[in-house]
């Protein structure tokens, strides 16, 4: 019987404009002196995030990752040459599939050497201003930390709340199931029924996460005295879009950091991950200040579209390959 | 009994929710950026018809439920239950007013509905889109004004009450969209 399914999924008209906003980009980074780096996709090494899987590629000389982000190469990349570089290219992860999700995804990353997260807020901004052609409606932009997000939602302060006031909080509002969650799925939990839905609309950059999700981000104190990451998210129209970092470069921390991914893994029954030895080795050699964030170029390319689903700018979607 | 994992919602899937068969509206898969994966899903519960949110560890499963719609013609009441006819197999069954609901005023002898059934018995009756209804009560019809708009009620013989243009008369047949309770012009 003939079927349907070779077709590609998208019309000539995304893939033009995806041709376009891919070339703008690319233009972006050259105006700022910012050089594209190729990078592999496979690697011996793979992040430790517990919530994080990547596919595994077997081979005869041992198994290999495919990479769910470019972040461990491109520091080894910085330690050695202390210069701004970007990818554009591939990025998986296993188990991601939805709406906003596909397994295989197209990753803009990039890093700013001797630059603060608030410097590269301002380079997105611009970023986004040139990829939306100067669309009024991504010229509303906010800059609201984690805390006042949640007063503004909420009347509370996150950071104050105890891991019991939070779980008795899920439980009410979310469902019994959550009630013995770790103080990073709550907070997750919460941000997504209760507080996303309320960020203004445009462009929203939610900064200073809560030290447990501080992923691979500096830590600092904020002005209430809580210890806060040196984290940020950025949200098109409630849709998360680019996570960011004013990168952690201490080898001893990123030890411990590891570390305790491979606990909350082993608790969960997961596979543990090795610290990857090189990317340690990289940040004892030293790893300059710097920032660096990753943006979803397909969920970005379907926010500029206004687009409902990420298949829609993917000519070959998941499943459809 | 087999069961579902969050991957395989679907809009239309059945399963077992609390104790009561329910349909999933919509599934959205979640994974913060660092977080632990969710999944936001709408369900409508098929006995109370409201709908429900919750939100499932991405992993976990729902039992599925044993829920299908069946083509039967509808045979008679006798007040207390109605009763349908699977016309493949000439099985009878019978459904009281807490089943048949909103449906018992749109139904006449030998109408072909679809009968839900949830472990054998029916959950629920939908009637045919659209009906023939003769008017039974309403007031007298205003012949030759077609033109104007302006409606008046009219009972139909199933009970139903429905508005109609004003130029009908009590013994007019009409064809009724049993979904909207909408007048759809007049058949004889």
């Amino acid at each position: 019987m003939f079927e349907n399914n070779w077709r590609p999924q998208t019309s000539q008209e995304v893939l033009v404009a995806r041709s376009k906003i891919i070339t703008s980009i690319r233009n972006f980074f050259s105006r700022n002196n910012v050089l594209e780096v190729d990078l592999p996709v496979l690697s011996s090494a793979t992040v430790s995030d517990p919530f994080i899987k990547s596919f595994t590629v077997n081979h005869p000389l041992g198994d290999l990752y495919l990479q769910s982000s470019p972040e461990y190469l491109m520091k080894r990349l910085i330690a050695e040459t202390k210069r701004d570089y970007y990818y554009l290219g591939k990025a998986f992860r296993a188990d991601e599939v939805g709406r906003l999700h596909n397994p295989e995804f197209t990753i803009l990353e990039w890093y700013r050497c001797d630059c603060d997260e608030f410097y590269l807020m301002d380079e997105i901004i611009s970023l986004i201003h040139v990829v939306s052609k100067g669309r009024d409606c991504y010229k509303n932009v906010t800059k609201l930390s984690y805390k006042d997000c949640y007063q503004n939602a909420l009347s509370t302060d996150p950071h104050a709340l105890t891991t019991m006031e939070l779980q008795t909080f899920c439980k009410l509002k979310i469902g019994s199931q959550w009630a013995e969650s770790s103080r990073k799925t709550c907070l997750d939990l919460i941000f997504n029924h209760f507080i996303q839905p309320a960020l203004p609309p445009g462009v929203v950059f939610v900064y200073e996460f809560p030290e447990c999700q501080a992923g691979l981000s500096k830590l600092k104190r904020s002005d209430l005295g809580y210890c806060v990451s040196r984290r940020f998210e950025v949200f098109i129209n409630n849709i998360e879009i680019a996570n960011g970092y004013f990168e952690l470069n201490d080898s001893d921390q990123q030890r411990e950091r590891f570390e305790s991914d491979n606990l909350e893994r082993r608790e969960q029954s997961k596979d543990l991950i090795q610290a990857d030895k090189k990317l340690l080795d990289a940040l004892d050699y030293g790893l300059p200040n710097c920032s660096g964030v990753a943006i979803g170029v397909d969920r970005l390319i379907m926010c500029l579209l206004n687009l409902e689903d990420i298949s829609a700018v993917m000519p070959f979607p998941w499943m459809y390959q | 009994m087999s069961s579902f994992s969050t991957s395989e919602f679907k809009s239309g899937l059945k399963v077992m929710l609390e104790g009561d068969p329910c349909s999933i509206i919509e599934n959205e898969f979640v994974k913060p950026g660092k977080g632990q994966a969710f999944n936001r899903v709408k369900l409508r519960n098929l006995k109370t018809f409201k709908i429900l949110e919750r939100t499932f560890k991405s992993g976990d499963s729902l039992e599925s439920a044993d829920v299908i719609d069946m083509d039967m013609d509808f045979l008679y009441d006798d007040g207390e239950f109605w009763y349908f006819m699977d016309p493949n197999t000439f099985e009878q069954f019978q459904a009281d007013i807490n089943v048949i609901g909103e449906c018992a005023k749109w139904l006449s002898e030998q109408d072909s509905c679809v009968v839900t059934l949830f472990n054998g018995n029916p959950l629920l009756v939908t009637p045919p889109n659209h009906v023939e209804l003769e008017i039974v009560e309403t007031d007298p019809g205003l012949r030759g004004d077609t033109a104007q708009g302006g409606t008046k009620p009219a009972k139909l013989k199933t009970g139903a009450v429905v508005k109609v243009p004003l130029f009908l008369d009590q013994g007019d047949v009409i064809k009724v969209d049993t979904r909207s309770g909408e007048y759809l012009g007049r058949v004889r």
